[in-house]
């Protein structure tokens, strides 16, 4: 892989990482389409995948860190006390950890299985296309039960875990994690600024935790072979990350998830009609 | 019976789990591949649930008893 497909590649991943386009499908669907031979299997891709994680988990840990020192701060008092109290960072902030055990548990399970039976670029257009219903359904749902100035805390716990497993759907290459957690949070009553609030926050450990239990590869020699446009990529994809994320969080103010539902009926149909005309 | 045992019980499971995941010789279940080495990722996840549970314990044995308002 050369530096511009690297940085190219980057960019791809960090922009598409936080908006609900999916950005695994992205990137299975884009070098096929445009004819990179970057093999996505290979023992040196993984570690340039890790650092384009950690790249985009450092954009999120400093965007939301306000949010992140209170978690942190709140959990830290619950546990000390041994009980939890009525404050509503508390809540939060537990709501946060156990939204993301089920994604945890259910993707270091499954997370390779799915790829191997999945990660084929017609396969990732069609998941996209379903993203693009999912969306679309998600938009009809928030319209009977969202509640505008909703926080977090009014989620229940079942809630808050049925949101983390949501996350999980992004397994499948063309599911995006946060349009299916954001679709879930609507569908618990949130309003779409608070949904992609919750939503970033759940993705922030997994992104992150991926990325950190893979460092070690990146001192093995094939990371050290990748090293430059690792480094490279991870900048590009913490800057397209933070970029997205701070748009992000201004559009969902007022913005609606349909748009992004059109995006991906649009893009997944033209990919397999393209698809279907090379093979 | 006490309200911490289910989540002790939990902690428990979860620690022998994550042992389990360590060790290497028997076949581990869901690794993807190489399942008989040794697994630090679903170690850790089991460690973090265990962690977890004995939270949960010490919340449960605080936890203000039901009763009539």
């Amino acid at each position: 892989m050369s530096l511009v497909e690297a940085l190219l590649l980057a960019a791809l991943q960090g922009f598409s990482e936080l908006f609900p386009v999916s950005s695994l499908g992205h990137t299975v669907i884009i070098p096929a389409l445009i004819g990179w031979k970057i093999d996505q299997s290979s023992h040196t891709f993984l570690p340039f995948v890790v650092m384009l994680h950690l790249g985009t988990a450092v954009a999120l840990f400093t965007f939301f860190w306000r949010e992140w020192v209170s978690i942190i701060r709140a959990l830290l008092r619950s546990v000390v006390r041994g009980k939890l109290s009525d404050d509503p960072e508390e809540h939060i902030a537990w709501m946060v950890v156990l939204g993301t055990v089920p994604a945890a548990v259910i993707g270091l399970f499954f997370e390779k299985q799915l790829k191997v039976l999945f990660a084929a670029p017609a396969i990732a257009a069609a998941f996209l296309i379903v993203n693009g219903f999912v969306l679309f359904i998600g938009e009809r749902v928030r319209r009977q039960r969202a509640r505008e100035g909703s926080t977090i805390a009014i989620l229940s716990w079942r809630q808050a875990v049925l949101i983390g497993a949501a996350q999980s759907a992004a397994l499948f290459p063309g599911i995006s994690r946060s349009g299916a957690t954001m679709v879930a949070g609507l569908a618990a009553g949130l309003d779409h600024e608070t949904s992609a609030r919750f939503s970033f926050l759940l993705a922030t450990p997994i992104i992150l935790g991926a990325g950190l239990l893979e460092v070690p590869l990146l001192f093995g020699p094939d990371g050290q072979a990748m090293l430059g446009q690792a480094l490279a990529g991870a900048v590009v994809a913490g800057i397209t990350a933070w970029l997205s994320v701070t748009f992000l969080m201004r559009y969902f103010k007022v913005g609606r998830l349909d748009p992004f539902a059109y995006y991906c009926w649009a893009f997944g149909v033209l990919s397999l009609i393209i698809l279907g005309l090379r093979s | 019976m006490n309200r911490a045992a289910l989540p002790l019980a939990v902690a428990v499971i979860c620690l022998l789990i994550a042992v389990f995941y360590l060790v290497p010789g028997p076949s581990h279940p869901f690794v993807g591949d190489d399942p008989t080495g040794s697994h630090v990722k679903h170690a850790l996840l089991f460690f973090g649930l265990a962690v977890l549970s004995v939270v949960w314990a010490r919340f449960a044995m605080n936890a203000r008893p039901a009763g009539p308002k």
